[in-house]
């Protein structure tokens, strides 16, 4: 099981970078971070000595925890955003453990029940802490949740049409924002439906339904969304026009890296950072900061590092034989795709800013520890599929 | 179980592929952005968010005397603003200074509390506890300080916050004395905190060029001192002094009264300068111009006589009165006792165009073209409009408006034998004086001089008389027109008293205007005894000042 191997190495070796750009910013950061990096390591090498089944078996229980922390940080998270749990000198996202504790359900849930009732059993346990964290109110981490259940439902579930729903509909509502893309997505969507042959009663109310839906969101947008969302989507569309306002952070991301060059400015020699202009610097826009620094190499060897982690993911879940196992790594692989794939898109200007940290880089430990704690279940797992194929009796 | 649910592999595939597409717009659009090519324009964007240039203001140039001596410098001040709605000031700070916290402050703002401290406050706010600068905030400042004071500030003007001039030789030289700013470039944060590492670029400011005025600090003061008096004695609003040198049209004093105190404090209030600005109706001091066109033309000499009983004389529906009767009196006689009904009657001898171009050969009806914003020109009726009655008017300065150094320049070119020369106020260059026309024969003039000494001597003007001081002269007097009526007011006048002397070679000449005093009516009663005052003042600073003498043989001299 080459794939895993690589797959850690490769979270090790961007957790270092992200030390090393950390270091360059603020030797606090540093030493702190070092520090959660170590804890986090000591989880994973615990939690791969731990079966799965255990993590199966009490991952119910898991969830409702998580469940009551999210509610719990509601009341007790202080003003503003209510994101952070304080316990003692310890500082908890529980969205993170509500992430890892829905990837360890999920999969229980797709082997159970029938065709329909699994999808929206699944649906519902996604919805949940989703809107619990709509209300702290982090828009991002709760799609965080809906792109997660897109994805593992897309490869678990049994509904063809559940899932074209599942995936077409918020497909359609992203590109609802360009009048081309829209157009150019309902063809597309029509040309699926004539390939999976669909009846045409269904086939109509799909196509119906991704036009609706479309047409709306618009008014959800302008209804629906919170005033800061609403501008930081309007400030990513321009964000030369709203330069001091939201799409600030995003301008001075773009400086940054574009500033940068081919080897970068050199290590601890970036201005955007250095004069506070990159806003972040240490967590949202720790990409942006590290290319400043490093350049075009020292980017593309992080943007690479990522895109192969997740190659080695997806070709992992693909050798897996149990479904459960299977839906697990298909989690995490859904997990570390749209974090990753968000933040690097807002540090380079291709989305807002949506507060979505970078796996392994940005300074922060909730999110660390919930990396390794997945990357160290499918450890376990590697070796509980090892130990089915030298005991085929099961 | 099933092993390798090969069925759903595809799906796997599809996220896959799908993940690859996405990573693959991100490396394009980071390959877009880091390109080597497009390095230099992010640079410079990063560049001029961060570099900034704080401005170096130049220190504005000095403004000396004739003699060297500084009539305005910059001394090193304090602007104090506070900056939260609580403060700790020091005692001293509201005692002394009488400055008081304001009670609210807006947000990341900061409100002006006192401008112009002196430097030594600096150390009353450092040496109490550490807490008493919270919420407050110095900053350093060239503060313009004028040695002066209100003797000078309507003729200097003031410097504003911004550092332009305001008004004044400090408006109307503002470029000349503006220093040119050098920078000085710095690092700047986001948070807008700015900082300097020693190898950025630095230019130093030029200081502004100095300015050297043809006005003697000293006369200055004098004059000051006793228009101020005088203006006070009878309680006039306003009045303004002229000194200036016949021979060269310099000016060597010229003062307002009252005036505001340029040093205080504050916001700097706005002085004015009525000698230059405000026109009056000049009065019999106006009666020269028709005196030396009837000389030119020999219409009359001295000695003739005129009748101008019965003390008016008729024009129509109106009447020009004389202060008393004087009966058959020579034209000498008639200047000598401003008789009103002479200048008429003689008005009546000569030609309208001639008076109004003897008039305009003095200067009357345009700017002198002194160094100082806001001149008036002055207004005379045109031409074709004139009546007998505005002739007689004219004659006898009504009906034509003047300003004061029009009027300086106009006796000047009486007491140095023809000749109109523009005022002067800035020192250097050439020092012959800039002559705009002759305006009659000197031979005139001296006839005129010897009827105007005795203004001094016996008539009008005896309250300027200085025995064993040949001092020529003119008194002036007008009413007022009262805005409420549109007619000449009976309490309301303008007077003034202008002269020269020493009558044998003119060295100085005075021009003393005193706007609607309680006490007294007349020029002669009002303005003379000023004029007198300074006269004195001016000889005792020309004994002082004898070259070669030490203040020890003056002393044996004077005792």
């Amino acid at each position: 099981m080459k794939n895993l191997r690589v797959a850690i190495w490769i979270a090790v070796l961007l957790s270092l970078l992200s030390l090393l750009e950390l270091s360059s910013i603020s030797h606090g950061y540093f030493v702190r971070q070092a520090a959660y990096l170590g804890v986090a390591l000591a989880a994973f090498v615990i939690t791969s000595r731990i079966p799965v089944r255990f993590w199966k078996f009490w991952a119910p229980v898991l969830y409702i925890v998580s469940l009551l922390f999210l509610v719990g940080v509601l009341f007790l998270g202080g003003t503003g955003a209510k994101r952070w749990l304080t316990l003692g000198p310890v500082h908890l996202q529980p969205s993170e453990l509500a992430k890892f504790s829905w990837i360890l359900l999920i999969p229980r849930i797709y082997e159970r029940y029938g065709e329909t009732p699994q999808i929206l059993t699944a649906g519902i346990v996604t919805a949940v802490p989703m809107l619990l964290v709509l209300i702290e109110p982090d828009l991002a981490t709760s799609v965080t949740f809906f792109v997660m259940f897109v994805m593992v439902s897309a490869v678990l579930g049994r509904n063809r049409v559940l899932l074209l729903y599942l995936t077409l509909v918020p497909l359609a509502i992203i590109f609802s924002f360009s009048p081309v893309l829209f157009l150019l997505f309902i063809g597309l969507s029509v040309g699926i439906v004539l390939w999976m042959r669909l009846r045409a009663g269904v086939a109509l109310t799909l196509v119906f339904t991704l036009i609706t839906v479309g047409l709306l969101s618009p008014v959800v947008v302008n209804k629906g969304l919170k005033p800061y969302q609403r501008q930081r989507i309007v400030a990513f569309l321009n964000p030369e026009k709203y330069r001091t306002g939201p799409g600030w952070q995003t301008l001075q991301a773009r400086i940054a890296l574009g500033s940068g060059g081919i080897l970068g400015k050199g290590y601890k020699k970036g201005t955007q950072k250095g004069l506070a202009f990159l806003p972040e610097a240490h967590t949202d826009f720790i990409f942006s900061s590290f290319g400043e620094e490093f350049g075009l190499v020292g980017t593309l060897v992080v943007i690479g590092g990522f895109l192969i982690l997740l190659f080695h993911l997806f070709g992992f879940a693909e050798s897996l034989e149990f479904r459960y196992h299977r839906g697990v790594a298909v989690g995490v692989a859904a997990y570390f795709l749209y974090q990753s794939v968000t933040n690097l898109a807002t540090n380079v200007g291709l989305f807002p800013v949506a507060g979505i940290p970078l796996p392994f880089m940005t300074y922060g430990g909730s999110h660390l520890l919930a990396e390794y704690l997945m990357l160290g279940i499918l450890v376990a797992i590697q070796r509980r599929e090892a130990e089915s194929h030298l005991h085929t009796t099961w | 179980m099933a092993p390798r649910p090969t069925s759903l592999i595809w799906r796997i595939h599809a996220l896959r592929v799908g993940a690859t597409i996405a990573f693959l717009i991100v490396i394009a659009e980071a390959l877009v952005l880091l390109w080597p090519s497009h390095r230099e324009r992010w640079v410079q964007r990063a560049e001029r968010q961060f570099f900034t240039k704080i401005e170096l203001p130049g220190e504005r140039g000095l403004i000396y005397d004739r003699n060297g001596d500084p009539l305005a410098l910059n001394v090193p001040g304090l602007i104090l603003y506070q900056t939260q709605d609580s403060v700790r000031l020091p005692e001293a700070l509201r005692s002394t200074y009488g400055i008081q916290p304001v009670k609210h402050v807006p947000p990341k703002g900061a409100r002006l509390l006192a401008y112009g401290l002196p430097y030594t406050v600096k150390r009353l706010l450092q040496s109490q506890d550490s807490n008493v600068n919270d919420g407050l905030w110095i900053e350093f400042a060239w503060i313009r300080k004028y040695p002066c004071g209100p003797a000078t500030s309507s003729l200097l003007g003031v410097v504003g916050r911004d550092g332009y001039g305001l008004g004044g030789v400090e408006y109307f030289f503002n470029d000349y004395l503006t220093g040119r700013p050098g920078y000085r470039q710095v690092f700047r944060s986001a948070g807008g905190v700015k900082f300097t590492l020693p190898d950025l670029p630095r230019v130093n400011p030029q200081p502004g060029h100095p300015l050297y005025l043809t006005i003697d600090r000293t006369i200055q003061e004098l004059a000051y001192e006793v228009l101020e008096r005088r203006v006070r004695e009878v309680e006039a609003q306003w009045g303004y002094m002229i000194v200036t040198n016949p021979q060269t049209g310099e000016i060597l004093a010229m003062v307002n009264v009252p005036s505001p105190d340029p040093n205080q404090p504050g916001i700097p209030r706005y002085p004015t300068n009525h000698a230059i600005t405000d026109p009056y109706e000049p009065g019999s001091t106006f009666k020269v111009v028709l005196y030396t066109l009837a000389y030119e033309r020999h219409i009359i000499s001295p000695q003739d006589s005129v009748e101008t009983s019965p003390g008016w004389v008729q024009f129509g529906r109106y009447r020009i009165h004389d202060v008393h009767n004087l009966g058959k009196v020579t034209y000498r006689e008639a200047l000598v006792h401003s008789s009103n009904v002479a200048a008429s009657l003689l008005s009546l001898q000569v030609d309208a165009k001639s008076l109004f171009e003897m008039a305009q050969r003095f200067g009357i009806g345009c700017p002198t073209g002194i160094s100082l914003p806001g001149e008036f020109g002055g207004k005379v009726r045109p031409l074709s409009k004139w009546t007998d009655l505005y002739k007689a008017n004219f004659s006898i300065g009504h009906g034509v408006l003047v300003t004061g150094i029009q009027m300086a320049m106009l006796y000047g070119a009486i007491a140095n034998g023809g000749l109109l020369l523009q005022p002067r106020l800035i020192l250097g260059g050439t020092h012959t004086p800039r002559v705009i026309r002759r305006v009659t024969r000197p031979g005139v003039l001296d006839t005129l001089t010897s009827i105007l000494e005795g203004v001094v001597e016996e008539g009008t003007g005896r309250r300027a008389k200085i025995p064993g001081l040949r001092i020529a002269g003119k008194t002036g007097t007008t009413e007022k027109v009262d805005p409420t009526t549109g007619r000449y007011s009976k309490t309301k006048s303008i007077t003034s008293f202008i002269g020269f002397f020493p009558v044998e070679a003119p060295q100085y000449l005075i021009v003393v205007v005193i706007n609607e005093p309680k006490k007294g009516r007349f020029g002669g009663d009002v303005a003379a005894p000023a004029f007198r005052e300074m006269a004195l003042r001016l000889l005792h600073l020309d004994l002082v000042r004898q070259p070669g003498k030490t203040s020890e043989e003056l002393r044996d001299e004077t005792l």
